[in-house]
């Protein structure tokens, strides 16, 4: 390893290290949005969906995921194909948990999500190719990894003790807002991906760039595992 | 049917270097988390690199806002600011028995006059999330709220003391379960609150509260 892949690895992997680490809650829907959602009674539609599109800006787990999948996707009718079979899976899993009061213990739930991000990392550096010959359909794999965020997403909002008026309603606008939150957040990785892929070193970095994005996902593991044994 | 990868890449890593690469991930991982994310977040701190960095600091329970005026002592006596207060009312009792099923959470304030005391403990069959908070009955917005203990990280099953009301408001206690088990609490305070509310999702109940024989 030369010196600059060296400080290439240093750096990516030091963004997304901190990245979890700024704020502080971002994963949890903050304590006064759980307040509001507490002390909400019935339909409220725009609310749940600005916590919807809140939740997935500030979630970096399904963000790094999401770089992940798209990561070698350089057109937009693949891109637009794959974050649907995602967002089918999320939203499935979304409304069937919390319509069906289905209760996952969240850091068992959310090591999942990491798994997905070390998964598809080492999917994007040609590791099961290598290792087992092939490479697992990656359109069901989004599709069941986006089963797995859903029910992540169903336990953060079954949280909070939830009205029963206006559930439905409350529900699928916390899910268009997700939606609305992961066009946004989509948006933004897809310029600067584009961006990068115009200078050389797009195909020359890749590697260590899915390295560190295994290392976030390696990193929100443990990070999840440690909470479900020591909280 | 459309592969992922389109366009060349250079030829696929070999063998070797995806398992170093997976390998260092790890690693990094491991020394990241044990070094800086498990003490900053869980005050786990095998290595004791947190304490030297002062990471432990952000784990701990942030102290509320309003600076306890009498901290318990540690050491140092610090003299209450008040050391008497009378009050013109026999003080009240109350006491709840409460379960919280895995994700659930609940809330029971109490209503105190500015420099009321009530004394209380709370006791639970498991680790629950809490924070220890007020509202004052004039706050600058509607989402105000003063914070004295806050766990969200670790829980308590248990929590002892007294209190004096920074302000005139309700204050008491969010607790939530989360767990996968279920937990059940028992709360008993004593003091010069004048009504008892729970919040547990909908419009607040009011308990009932009874006077001290």
């Amino acid at each position: 390893m030369n010196k600059k892949r060296i400080v290439l690895i240093a750096l990516a992997t030091l963004v997304s290290t901190l990245l979890p680490l700024i704020p502080a809650s971002a994963h949890n829907v903050s304590k006064n949005d759980a307040k509001f959602v507490q002390a909400n009674q019935g339909r409220a539609i725009a609310p749940f969906m600005y916590l919807g599109a809140k939740h997935m800006v500030t979630g970096y787990d399904h963000l790094l995921f999401l770089v992940g999948v798209i990561f070698f996707l350089y057109r937009l009718k693949d891109v637009v194909q794959y974050v649907s079979l995602f967002t089918i899976g999320h939203s499935l899993t979304l409304l069937v948990g919390v319509l069906g009061g289905v209760r996952a213990n969240s850091y068992v739930i959310d090591a999942i999500i990491g798994l997905s991000v070390i998964y598809k990392a080492f999917d994007n550096m040609d590791g099961f190719k290598r290792f087992l010959g092939f490479q697992p359909n990656t359109k069901w794999a989004v599709l069941i990894f986006g089963l797995f965020h859903g029910f992540g997403l169903a336990t953060k909002l079954q949280e909070f003790a939830l009205s029963q008026k206006g559930l439905v309603a409350n529900i699928v606008s916390f899910n268009i807002g997700v939606e609305i939150g992961q066009v946004l957040a989509l948006t933004a990785v897809l310029i600067a991906l584009s961006y990068w892929r115009t200078r050389g070193g797009f195909l020359r970095h890749a590697f260590v760039t899915n390295t560190a994005l295994m290392t976030g996902g390696f990193i929100l593991v443990g990070y999840q595992l440690a909470g479900y044994f020591l909280a | 049917m459309i592969q992922e990868q389109d366009l060349p890449k250079l030829e696929a890593p070999s063998k070797r270097a995806i398992a170093k690469a997976t390998a260092v991930a790890a690693g990094i991982a491991a020394i990241l988390l044990f070094t800086v994310v498990l003490p900053a977040e869980y005050g786990f701190d095998p290595l004791h690199t947190g304490a030297a960095l002062r990471l432990t600091e952000l784990s701990k329970p942030a102290s509320g806002k309003p600076s306890p005026a009498i901290l318990p002592a540690g050491g140092q006596q610090v003299l209450p600011a008040m050391t008497y207060t009378s009050q013109p009312s026999i003080y009240k009792v109350d006491s709840e028995d409460l379960a919280l099923h895995p994700g659930e959470g609940v809330e029971i304030k109490y209503h105190m006059q500015k420099g009321a005391v009530m004394v209380y403990s709370w006791k639970a069959s498991g680790k629950l999330m809490f924070e220890f908070h007020g509202e004052p009955d004039q706050k600058p917005n509607p989402d105000y709220y003063d914070s004295y203990e806050l766990d969200n990280q670790i829980g308590k099953d248990h929590s002892h003391g007294s209190f004096t009301a920074p302000s005139t408001g309700i204050h008491g206690w969010f607790w939530e379960n989360k767990g996968n088990k279920n937990v059940e609490m028992h709360l008993t305070a004593a003091g010069f609150f004048d009504s008892a509310k729970m919040f547990a999702g909908g419009d607040p109940d009011d308990l009932p509260i009874e006077d001290a024989k």
